[in-house]
């Protein structure tokens, strides 16, 4: 599944460290999430479009 | 609520004390039944002992497994999931071997190969990560840098312990190999992330 995380990450100057601290996974689970080797359960994709203020449709794509 | 970034250095201590205990109670046990060869029910307890800190080691890897993330404890479960296979092959590998001859084996080598699967599923997929993440290059170069920190110092041991009187015996020096990856794990897991 392709996603915008690491653009979204970008726009907010946050390291892939912060972004896992704000998550409460770690810092490998969001390099694999933007690398697309990991694709997020229902619960983290939530967390994460609630973190960067978006819809999951506006961060994943199939 | 323990963070997931907090989890490893709970881990860590929660593991070397049960360990530890562990340990203690095997060398309890093997002077207990040498000073008392007659049987008798504190002797029974005695050598029941290493059980109560097995138990303690698998709550440990529980409280751990429950605080991990959710892609980690994914590839934990696979990892185990390869493990238990390799353990299943293992047996009927020395249950035929047994039956051709060979001495039977104890019941005791199954963690040991279960194990071992684990651990090699799991530094598979450590390995394949990293290269995804920094290379081949950097990851066979940080892979080297972490076999030498192991291989190096308990080959030095192996070679100088005879001359210095130290215990040489295969067991002192696996022991030996354990405590330089408990270092290691221990410096990967306290030291300070990059950001």
């Amino acid at each position: 599944m392709k996603n915008a995380l690491k653009d979204l990450r970008a726009t907010k100057g946050w390291s892939q460290s912060e972004v896992a601290d704000r998550l409460n996974v770690s810092r490998q689970t969001v390099n694999a999430l933007e690398t697309g080797r990991y694709d997020p359960s229902l619960p983290l994709a939530f967390a994460i479009a609630k973190l960067f203020k978006c819809r999951i449709e506006d961060i994943f794509e199939p | 609520m323990i963070s997931v970034k907090q989890a490893p250095k709970r881990y860590f201590f929660e593991l070397i004390i049960s360990v530890l205990l562990y340990l203690g109670s095997l060398h309890l046990r093997e002077g207990f039944t040498h000073s008392h060869p007659d049987p008798s029910p504190l002797k029974t307890l005695i050598l029941l002992s290493p059980i109560l800190p097995s138990v303690l080691i698998a709550i440990a890897i529980l409280r751990f497994y429950r605080r991990m993330d959710e892609m980690h404890r994914r590839q934990m479960l696979e990892s185990v999931g390869i493990g238990a296979l390799v353990c299943g092959l293992g047996s009927i590998a020395l249950s035929f071997s047994h039956s051709a001859g060979l001495p039977r084996t104890d019941i005791m080598w199954a963690w040991p190969l279960m194990g071992t699967g684990w651990l090699l599923a799991t530094a598979w997929r450590g390995l394949s990560g990293s290269i995804a993440e920094t290379g081949l290059a950097a990851t066979l170069y940080r892979a080297a840098g972490m076999a030498a920190f192991v291989l190096l110092p308990t080959l030095a041991y192996a070679m100088a312990a005879p001359a210095l009187g130290w215990p040489h015996r295969h067991i002192s020096v696996v022991l030996f190999a354990t405590l330089m990856i408990v270092i290691q794990a221990g410096w990967a897991i306290f030291r300070r992330e990059p950001k």
